[in-house]
């Protein structure tokens, strides 16, 4: 705890000093110290609610996220799967702006000026700040899979942002001729949400097995294994039996290409032609870290304890974008590291006690009807990585009032975690 | 006394102590600054207000009700995975610290 406030205290000393300002205490300046948050999802708008709900007025905070009503992408599967409405997935910052006195701007931030500390806007506004929080989620990297791009996400959406792509590819795999396939080409590692193409399978079969049974599913999957995988082939097994086929690397022998005019997808085993298709290329952090300058390679690396950029000690990153080691990329994972740094940004910015950085994370899965399971970890910042302390998993053969419960805590944490955001 | 608890475990410690108002004298002593900053940890899923379904309410727990939970958590010997992982890291104090912050809430 002592080292640990001592290093930011040296930090924010050698901070203010190189840009010549006095070396007062923060809280002495006239104008109160501002942060400015990009990107309105988990990360972001959990790091704007506590920057603002603890500082109690201290520090001026603003959100940018270009979007006046977010769609969450955790859900969205359940959406896909007649689970939920769209509606019910969708949330607005009245909350924020009202009850917290954050400044909303539903604007796109376009580059920033690390030395002069200002972020650029796309209307050509600028905002200036003390510290910058970066949550912008992340890019698709069309180029990735050969054949593929912007144009060709109405024919294959990728779905992998919620909104309007998930709407689509709903109502494409709700129109498939009877007795159609439905070809998903699964991600490579690293990405969002681990069990989120194979929670998007089932919440497929599931829509499927009512509306269209002789209906297929094929899985191409650059990956040899993935996330929760025995417990989603026991459950397509036992819900939806003879309808979902996985194909991993070894299988298939790669994926070449796909086809948006033909629906076709190319592997060296095989074409596979689509009736309905998901392409969901490898991905990237949201353009304005690259603006930002904070990312090596496709991602960006932070300090643990802070979350702060390896790159800009004022820029901190959250969520999908960072390299947040044995933290998965999760709305869950971008919750709980918000509150890290906001609480790190206020003690710099006010001197409020900085307590040891702890983080949490749990993924639920539906599978069918009541039959969720769940993967989870603690964590702590190690000096180097973020580092899992426990971690657990749901075990295969579990039984029905269990799987039960789980669902059931999955929809109470869709409920708190909504609140922890946007209340 | 036998509650069933989250978790489908059966809990038999001494938990008629969450049948006491919040304000009985309680034991716990905690340092409350630090429950909250601990607590972000427990919103993500336990609403700080008002019931949700599935997720337990524990705003306005007695403290020494929670710090019996926790322990029985810790200790594996309540079944909730999730909670499993959280205890199993709170150390006395922190446990402390929590319960005191969550009594001080009102519960609904």
């Amino acid at each position: 705890m002592t080292n640990f406030n001592r290093r930011h205290f040296n930090a924010l000393f050698a901070g203010t000093a190189a840009t010549g300002m006095l070396a007062m205490p923060n809280i002495a300046r006239a104008a109160k110290p501002k942060v400015v948050v990009v990107g309105g999802g988990a990360g972001g708008a959990t790091a704007a609610r506590y920057l603002a709900k603890d500082s109690k007025g201290a520090i001026d905070v603003t959100l940018v996220e270009a979007s006046k009503r977010y769609y969450t992408c955790f859900f969205s599967n359940l959406y896909l799967g007649g689970y939920r409405d769209y509606d019910s997935i969708g949330h607005g910052y009245e909350g924020l702006a009202n009850g917290h006195g954050v400044n909303m701007v539903h604007e796109w931030a376009s580059s920033v000026d690390t030395a002069g500390k200002k972020l650029m806007l796309a209307n050509g506004a600028s905002l200036s700040y003390d510290r910058l929080v970066l949550s912008p989620g992340i890019d698709i990297k069309y180029d990735s899979v050969d054949g593929y791009s912007a144009e060709a996400q109405s024919k294959m959406p990728h779905a992998w942002k919620s909104g309007t792509q998930v709407q689509l590819l709903k109502a494409q795999v709700e129109n498939m001729k009877e007795g159609g396939t439905y070809v998903m080409v699964a991600p490579p590692n690293p990405y969002r949400c681990p069990p989120g193409p194979y929670e998007r399978v089932s919440m497929i079969a599931h829509i499927l097995k009512q509306k269209n049974p002789t209906a297929k599913i094929i899985v191409l999957d650059p990956k040899e294994k993935f996330s929760k995988q025995g417990l989603f082939m026991e459950g397509w097994q036992k819900h939806y039996p003879g309808m979902v086929e996985w194909l991993g690397a070894g299988v298939h022998g790669g994926i070449k290409s796909v086809n948006p005019e033909t629906m076709e997808i190319e592997t060296d085993l095989d074409t596979f032609k689509a009736d309905a298709a998901t392409v969901i290329p490898a991905q990237k952090a949201g353009s304005i870290a690259f603006a930002a300058g904070v990312t090596d390679g496709d991602w960006v690396p932070i300090v643990p304890a802070t979350m702060a950029s390896r790159a800009d000690e004022n820029i901190f990153v959250l969520g999908d974008a960072s390299v947040a080691s044995a933290m998965p990329k999760s709305g869950f994972s971008a919750n709980s590291q918000a509150k890290v740094a906001a609480n790190v940004i206020r003690g710099q910015l006010t001197d409020s006690k900085i307590f040891p950085a702890r983080f949490a994370n749990t993924c639920w899965s539906l599978i069918s009807t009541d039959d969720g399971v769940k993967v989870g970890a603690s964590y702590n910042a190690g000096e180097e990585k973020i580092e899992a302390v426990d971690t657990f998993v749901s075990q295969t053969d579990e039984d029905a009032a269990l799987r039960k419960q789980t669902y059931e805590e999955s929809e109470g944490w869709y409920s708190s975690i909504t609140t922890d955001m946007f209340s | 006394m036998k509650i069933r608890a989250f978790g489908g475990g059966v809990l038999s410690v001494g938990l008629a102590l969450l049948a006491l108002p919040a304000a009985a004298e309680d034991e716990v002593k905690g340092d409350i600054e630090y429950g909250e900053y601990l607590s972000a940890e427990c919103v993500a899923c336990h609403q700080t207000q008002g019931h949700n379904q599935g997720i337990p309410q524990i705003a306005g727990m007695n403290a020494s009700g929670m710090v019996a939970i926790l322990t029985a958590y810790k200790s594996k010997e309540l079944n909730n995975a999730t909670m499993q992982t959280i205890a199993a890291r709170l150390d006395d104090e922190q446990m402390a610290a929590l319960a005191v912050y969550y009594a001080s809430l009102p519960a609904e």
